[in-house]
């Protein structure tokens, strides 16, 4: 580092300093109402906390049941303010709200459009033998229980035997410690590990996360994920292909390019095959990215990182877009994909794809449902880090 | 005080009890006073979003009153605050990216204020989150590695890395920037 920048960004942060007002209620010392409303936020605050279930307090001491400590906190925010409680009663607007549980997750769903090419290439086989002119989905079984996913960042959520209900969303019960699992790896292991809870990521490690064992994305170490309640995770086998194969390369360089990008020479690092939704044609999932500078992990323009399916539909080879990056401008952190498991999470007989996103010091796992109408939808997703 | 001894007896305390949360929250108490600001201010900074630090300062705040008997006396209660608001931040910022359908994994909105070094003030907003916090400590908090260590519970030599990639990536910014 250079001294100038130190003494620059000394420089910066004390000038920063001279001209900025705090945000927010001013400076409790010398302004009396704004004390007030921003300790009765304090309160709600506190009131929040308690009603979520927070951790527990005061380290055994004796005095921790709740009651007390309600009591004691508000009476802490009375004394702040040396006011008795006739002030306290003041409606005065608290300031910013804050959402249910600030470790916790929320509900994340989005859906892609993917985005089809159409190359003459015809890579994905049928392992039935078939030429029926449009892929059908094998039927039942539908999945009617419930299900758990659990992956390096604890649980990311549950199918609830009718629909996907994720980690800290609207409907979710957390998965107590203690289930069996199936931990699927995208190598095409499938292991036994009974749940345990685990702190989770956070420096402060205020919250229990389920651990399966599986660590955190590492490429190229193989991601897996774990479920319990599905009777056979890996209905069909996912075998994996040579990555340096021109025919990926070609598929990735076509589809980047209907997408501005220009790369004459991809880098795919990974591709497998499978049946993903059970019609008897396999699928080849691929993964290929452009990083110019692994370094730093700085993205440069026309950087980018693909998760992409190569499927049969109309008798053509096309090309559906799981998950896309790409910089925007410069400076941007890269995020790299790979391929973290294909397994059935739900039970329905359909796998799910499973994608490890890592981004320079953090990462995260989203599991993606693809649909027969050609639709991508995360459905589940957690992560860690920045 | 007379109104901590009101409500404390429901849950079958003491005066040994009442006692102990009396001196609690006079602790407290004074370390809100002296810190509280200052550590939201660097907060600020840190998440590049003054609304958001504002929420994450109380949240911090609530979780050291609830385990203030083991931060009191410690090495660093302000570095605790300080990593807890950050990493609240965090995570609220890792929600908002996995609400995305793409994350960027950049820092939250760069507050329309006079900044006296834009480029830098730019640069910063780009940091990661837990880089631009150890730049936050060091060059704003003016705390040595020991002091940044222990607010983090990471060894010296890790804040020495962060803040060696974190620097080195604020000098590969400004240098493409100025070119």
């Amino acid at each position: 580092m250079s001294a100038s920048l130190e003494d620059r960004l000394r420089s910066y942060y004390r000038d920063r300093t001279d001209r900025e007002p705090l945000p927010g209620p001013g400076d409790p010392q010398n302004n009396y109402d704004d004390r007030i409303a921003r300790e009765e936020h304090m309160q709600r605050l506190i009131a929040d906390a308690e009603s979520r279930g927070g951790p527990p307090l005061g380290g055994g001491r004796g005095w921790e049941a709740a009651p007390v400590r309600i009591a004691a906190v508000a009476a802490l925010v009375l004394a702040l303010l040396g006011v008795g409680l006739v002030m306290v009663s003041r409606q005065e607007d608290p300031g910013p709200s804050t959402g249910p549980d600030p470790d916790g997750n929320e509900e994340t769903s989005g859906t892609t459009n993917p985005t089809t090419t159409s190359p003459n290439t015809t890579e994905p086989t049928t392992t039935e033998g078939t030429t029926g002119s449009t892929s059908t989905t094998a039927g039942p079984p539908v999945g009617t229980g419930r299900t758990s996913v659990v992956s390096a960042f604890g649980e990311l959520g549950v199918w609830d035997g009718s629909r996907w209900v994720k980690a800290g969303g609207e409907g979710w019960d957390p998965t107590a410690a203690g289930d069996d699992y199936d931990v699927v790896s995208i190598d095409g292991a499938v292991t036994q590990a009974t749940s345990t809870s685990e702190t989770d990521c956070t420096p402060a490690g205020d919250g229990q996360i389920l651990d399966v064992g599986i660590g955190w994305p590492s490429w190229p170490d193989p991601g897996a994920i774990g479920v319990a309640g599905v009777a056979d995770p890996l209905p069909r086998p996912v075998e994996p292909l040579d990555p340096s194969a021109d025919v990926y390369r070609a598929a990735a360089r076509d589809l980047v390019a209907d997408r501005g990008v220009d790369d004459p020479d991809p880098e795919v690092r990974q591709a497998v095959r499978t049946d993903l939704d059970g019609d008897g044609r396999d699928e080849v999932i691929v993964v290929a990215r452009r990083v110019s500078d692994t370094e730093t992990f700085f993205g440069a323009p026309g950087d980018y990182s693909v998760v992409f399916v190569r499927e049969v539909v109309n008798e053509q080879v096309v090309s559906r877009v799981v998950d896309w990056w790409t910089t925007t401008g410069e400076l941007q952190s890269v995020v790299d994909f790979s391929l973290g498991a294909v397994a059935d999470l739900n039970g329905d007989g359909r796998m799910e794809v499973v994608v490890d996103e890592q981004v320079w010091e953090g990462a995260a796992s989203v599991v993606y449902e693809l649909g027969d109408d050609g639709s991508v939808t995360e459905v589940l997703a957690g992560g860690c880090g920045v | 005080m007379i109104l901590v001894a009101r409500e404390p007896f429901r849950g079958g305390a003491g005066l040994g009890d009442v006692r102990v949360i009396v001196e609690r929250q006079e602790a407290f108490e004074s370390f809100y006073r002296q810190e509280r600001d200052g550590i939201l201010r660097a907060v600020v900074y840190a998440l590049s979003d003054p609304d958001l630090a504002v929420e994450c300062i109380d949240e911090a705040m609530v979780r050291a009153y609830e385990r203030w008997d083991d931060l009191d006396g410690g090495p660093n209660p302000a570095g605790w605050v300080f990593r807890v608001a950050v990493n609240v931040g965090h995570n609220r910022f890792r929600r908002r990216r996995l609400e995305r359908t793409k994350p960027q994994f950049v820092a939250g909105p760069v507050p329309d204020v006079d900044v006296p070094d834009p480029a830098l003030h730019r640069a910063l907003a780009a940091l990661p989150v837990d880089q631009r916090a150890v730049v936050v400590m060091r060059f704003h908090l003016d705390w040595t590695m020991e002091q940044m260590a222990e607010a983090l519970g990471v060894a010296v030599g890790t804040v020495k890395s962060r803040l060696h990639r974190g620097l080195r990536r604020l000098e590969t910014m400004l240098e493409k920037e100025s070119a």
